[in-house]
Formats: C-alpha cells, structure tokens, sequence
C-alpha cells in the first residue's frame, strides 16, 4: 500500500527533480509546497499533463537552473 | 497466397509487448507518446541540449540554494522541514531518445509489411476494398481519412493516452482511468463498426 497522501503528485514517481529535492532538508520547503500540497501549480506537472518535455532542472516555478543564471 | 498469422499470435504478441517493455525499460509502453515525442522534435532536442549543459555538484547546490532562498525566503527555506520521504520500489527507467522512438514507430510499419509479404500477398497502396466501398476514393475518402486522424489525436490528447496506453497498458494493471478509457473506445469502436456493417453492408 502506498504511503503518499491524497495531495501528493502522483508524478512523483516519475519526475526527475523530485529525488534530487529529497536530499537535503534545506530543500524539503519546494515538495512541502508543491509535490505535496499544491502540485496542480508545479510548472513541471503542467508540462507532464501536456504531453511536454521537462527540462531534468527546471523547478516547480518554472524557472531553468543553469550556470550563468536561471532562465524561465 | 498463404492466409495471414493466427489471430492468436497477435493476441499473445501484444499482450507480451507491454510487459516485456516493463521489464526491459522500466517504462509504461503507449505508442501515442512515443509518436508524440516525434512530432515535438524541436522541444524533444531543445531538452536534451538544456540537460546536457545542466550544472552538477556544488554549482547545483548553490543555484538550488538561491533559488530556494528567491522563492521562499530565508525564514521558509531555513526552517526545519521534512526531507521527503524515499518512492517505495524501483524508479522507473530513463524515457527514450528520439532516435529510440522513431526506431519503434519505423518498426511498426514494417512489422504489417512483413506480415503481409509473410503471407504471399503484394504491396498495394491504398486503404483496401472494405473502405473504397464504404468512403469511396479520392478527395471523400481523404476527408474522411483526416477527420478520423483529428478525432484520434484529439481523444488520445484529451485522454492522456492511445489504444496501446490505456488498452493494454493501463488495463494490464487495472487503472480505472484506463478501464474506463478503453470501455469507452472500444464501445464506440463496436457501435461504428455494426453502423457500417448495416449502412454499407460490410
């Protein structure tokens, strides 16, 4: 039986910045907020239900980690 | 002319391709996102460009640390929180390349070619007698061709999934979601057929 709540995005499984944030507590605020409460609003859940590529860092803002500076 | 494979050697060849492809890739296996992968090549390497220059190590640390820090606010993103809890089984596998994809979508088409040369008959261009005598030919039939691709791709898009995802896939481990999905087209699919079958007298 699964141990995840009724509010927890059920791309959780799938989605490949999840692990990463599940690393370090300083981290754990973004699945606090989004994997598991309000993922309808997470832009990589939004990208999933439409069919489209999700860059592996862009954040549940929707902004694109990279060097020289994040990108939306 | 030799007759066509038994029907059972398809039932049993796709009821094995879904879960071969489980155990192999660790992926649901659906056709329309693999196709779907196709038709958005642009973003499909836009992607790919962006996670190869991705930053690793401490340079993530950091970007994630003042991205945090940006969205939150020191209180929030200093706070104590929870470390989310580790999934519970295998993660899945890494989607398909491109490359992957087009290569499975190429193979399809040439699995029907090889069925039919297996069976002695020719190449014939063309949607068969059955159509021509239901659609007929030329402009109509092409109409007809496009407007039923729309409805597929429309129901596949809005459904979140083709004949392959949900029908083999999705009713393989009992989604409802799916269940319903292939109730549904496989009703409609019988309801149009025994139509036809009446109208046209196929």
């Amino acid at each position: 039986m699964s141990e995840t709540s009724a509010r927890t995005c059920p791309n959780t499984a799938t989605c490949s910045l999840f692990p990463r944030l599940g690393l370090r507590a300083s981290l754990g605020v973004w699945t606090a907020f989004y994997c598991e409460s309000k993922y309808e609003e997470c832009a990589r859940y939004k990208a999933a239900r439409a069919g489209k590529p999700i860059p592996d860092l862009m954040l549940p803002n929707g902004k694109i980690l990279r060097i020289g500076g994040e990108r939306t | 002319m030799r007759s066509y494979w038994p029907w059972w050697t398809g039932a049993v060849g796709l009821g094995l391709l879904p879960l071969v492809y489980w155990i192999v890739l660790r992926r649901p296996f659906g056709v329309s996102g693999l196709i779907g992968r196709l038709v958005s090549v642009g973003d499909e390497l836009s992607v790919a460009k962006e996670n190869a220059a991705a930053p690793t190590g401490e340079a993530l640390d950091a970007l994630l640390a003042a991205a945090t820090l940006e969205e939150f606010g020191r209180e929030a993103a200093e706070g104590p929180m929870a470390v989310a809890a580790p999934l519970p089984g295998r993660p899945l596998g890494p989607r398909l390349g491109i490359l992957d994809a087009a290569a499975f979508v190429v193979a399809m088409g040439l699995g029907g070619l090889v069925a039919r040369l297996w069976a002695g008959r020719t190449l014939v261009l063309g949607m068969g007698d059955s159509f021509t005598r239901s659609f007929g030919s030329g402009l109509p039939a092409l109409s007809v061709l496009l407007a039923g691709g729309v409805l597929v791709g429309a129901g596949t898009s809005l459904a979140e999934g083709c004949s392959t995802g949900h029908g083999l896939t999705g009713s393989s481990r009992l989604q409802p979601g799916s269940l319903l999905a292939t109730a549904c087209f496989m009703g409609a699919a019988m309801c149009v057929s025994a139509l036809l079958g009446w109208r046209v007298g196929l």
